[in-house]
């Protein structure tokens, strides 16, 4: 009982900061991002992507598939603000909906990601010796492979679905994390706190969890929101070539997919430049975020 | 030095044999048969077809096609394609070429404009240059691949047709030597642009930050309190140093550079490696497929190999042991 508040008051060094008037270390990195400007962009923009995305049923008045033989091809206008495509369904509509996959993926494949690579690398780097050695060499076969060739080959293999390419997006990417966790946890684990934590007699478990992990929490925020910017990009690429999510649910690489045709890409911009700009927006400003909070977190380099 | 080498080299056997386990396994998972096309076939008794299946081996139990699979790659035979009815190591050694040319010419298009633009951001930290330099450097890491390859072909090639739009070679003309080769060159002037910019990204940002961890180092301060130019100590004694790591890059970014350039063979329809595999994966093809993805799954852990290696050469503050 009494190791068991100990351990709180040790796990959370912001308690009693108010009272104090201290600032938490949250607090000091959010100060510090606050004034990197292109961060700050970057961050209003997903937000807004974000708030789009879910809101997209309300903020437009077309349905997401609704086919109108009439319309087919038409250029923007006052009723389809960006044009309609092949099959006479509004353009705005499906980038909205778009977004909500685009998006959905990018956070469910990064948190699978986040899960395999965070659980295996804290207990590589908290156990050492020949657990630590045989998961790192798993790490080290899984990222031999190109990431897109072999993507390519596990989704043509398990075919073509949203699932799939949230699994593969996981699968493939989990070693990165998996090494920052470890060789963080590997240094870690000699600190005094650790030595106070064994003292205590808790479980290894507990120690990774309340002691070890939150004090790699920075990297992993970092490499999440990266993650997630590298994650949309590649869903995007498997969707245009036909192996991501495939239609007539909309993302923003399938709806690229028409551009394959010169005709299109030649005639009708509106088909295939407006979900182009909004991946790269989208990957633009998680990756200016993410660039943002690697400075803040760390500050070795600002002087 | 010598024994550093081989200790390493000794290390990637076990890498090699997870990743052909690997690889094996995924094809195990495959629902469909490979010589699904044949099943279709009315003309084909279930005799004959039996024949095929033993003679590509499928009749067997997993481990041992596992096994028969893995000596004969040792032996240099990754097997034989079904639907290009070609050995797979001649396919590969026939569109290896394309595919090298693209991704080192861009590579080192990509140093040529990263590494400058890395060292100016890096001493002129926090002014206009950086700005400029990162939004551009994240731009690069940014656009996707295809959008930025398509914007292109509609610019130069559709719109301005400045340049061809896909292939290698113009279809059907003959040309004496130095022009069959220009034309090829004129052919890849677009994948080179977009791999080139995009690739040059995340080197510059490695030198920038690599640049600046080093400027603010003593030797730095001894160097400029000699009186030696700015140039100098930027140059000669900085960026020789900051450049260590960026050679590590190199090796590491190949597995990248062949993602770069799947992309972007399928999109100018370039006659590579990246291409090859996009075919084998639409015909299901899995003896291709398998055969591509251990080549690249040995030519990254040759990538890795080589960085390391590498860098311990260059950087004489490593130990061997």
């Amino acid at each position: 009982m009494s190791s068991e508040l100990k351990t709180k008051k040790q796990v959370d060094p912001n308690a009693g900061a108010k009272k104090e008037d201290v600032m938490g270390p949250w607090k000091i990195i959010w100060k510090r991002l606050k004034k990197n400007k292109l961060a700050m962009a970057g961050l209003f923009i997903i937000s807004l992507m974000t708030l789009a995305a879910i809101l997209a049923p309300f903020l437009t008045s077309h349905g997401r598939d609704t086919v109108n033989m009439i319309k087919t091809n038409a250029k923007p206008d006052s009723v389809n603000r960006l044009g309609t495509d092949d099959l006479g369904r509004d353009i705005l509509t499906r980038m909205l909906h778009g977004g909500r996959i685009s998006l959905t993926v990018g956070l469910v494949s990064t948190g699978l990601r986040l899960l395999i690579g965070v659980t295996l690398g804290g207990i590589a780097g908290y156990y050492g010796k020949g657990v630590d050695n045989a998961i790192m060499r798993i790490a080290d076969v899984f990222s031999c492979f190109p990431f897109l060739p072999i993507a390519i080959t596990f989704v043509a293999i398990l075919g073509p679905s949203i699932y799939n390419v949230m699994i593969v997006l996981a699968l493939l990417g989990w070693p990165g994390i998996c090494r920052i966790v470890r060789a963080e946890i590997l240094s870690l684990r000699e600190r005094e706190f650790m030595e106070a934590a064994t003292a205590l007699g808790i479980s290894d478990f507990r120690k990774i969890m309340k002691h070890l992990l939150p004090n790699t929490m920075a990297s992993i925020i970092v490499s999440a929101t990266l993650g997630i910017a590298s994650a949309i990009l590649t869903e995007s690429s498997l969707s245009y070539l036909g192996l991501g999510v495939s239609p007539p649910t909309p993302t923003w690489g399938n709806m690229l997919s028409g551009a394959q045709q010169q005709y299109v890409l030649r005639h009708r911009w509106w088909q295939w430049i407006p979900p182009g700009l909004a991946i790269f927006v989208a990957v633009m400003s998680l990756n200016l975020l993410g660039d943002g909070l690697r400075d803040a977190l760390d500050p070795r380099l600002k002087q | 030095m010598g024994k550093y080498i081989i200790r390493r080299l000794l290390q990637q056997i076990p890498i090699l044999v997870g990743v052909s386990i690997l690889l094996f396994a995924i094809f195990q998972m495959a629902p469909g048969n490979p010589l699904a096309q044949f099943f279709n076939d009315p003309n084909m008794t279930a005799e004959q077809l039996q024949q095929l299946e033993a003679a590509y081996g499928l009749d067997r139990p997993a481990y041992l096609q596992y096994f028969d699979w893995v000596t004969k790659m040792v032996r240099g035979n990754f097997g034989y394609s079904i639907s290009l009815r070609q050995p797979v190591s001649s396919l590969i050694a026939e569109r290896m070429w394309t595919t090298f040319y693209i991704a080192f010419v861009s590579m080192l298009l990509s140093l040529l404009i990263a590494i400058p633009l890395g060292v100016i951001s890096a001493t002129k930290q926090y002014s206009i240059f950086d700005y400029g330099g990162t939004i551009f450097a994240l731009m690069g890491v940014s656009i996707p691949v295809f959008f930025f390859a398509l914007l292109l072909i509609k610019i130069l090639g559709v719109d301005a047709r400045l340049l061809p739009i896909s292939g290698m070679r113009t279809a059907g003309a003959r040309m004496a030597f130095p022009y069959n080769y220009l034309d090829i060159f004129k052919h890849s002037i677009m994948p080179l642009i977009v791999l080139g910019l995009t690739g040059a990204g995340s080197f510059m940002r490695y030198t920038r930050s690599s640049m600046l961890e080093i400027i603010r180092q003593d030797f730095i301060r001894t160097a400029r309190a000699k009186g030696l130019k700015e140039k100098v100590v930027i140059y000669k004694h900085a960026l020789r140093n900051a450049l260590i790591p960026v050679i590590t890059l190199l090796g590491f970014s190949l597995p990248v550079l062949f993602s770069g350039a799947l992309l972007i063979e399928i999109v100018f329809i370039w006659p590579g490696m990246g291409r090859m595999q996009f075919q084998s994966v639409m015909n299901r093809d899995y003896p291709l497929m398998m055969g591509i993805n251990m080549f690249l799954a040995i030519l990254t852990l040759s990538g890795n190999l080589l960085a390391d290696i590498s860098y311990a050469f260059v950087d004489p503050r490593i130990r061997f042991d």
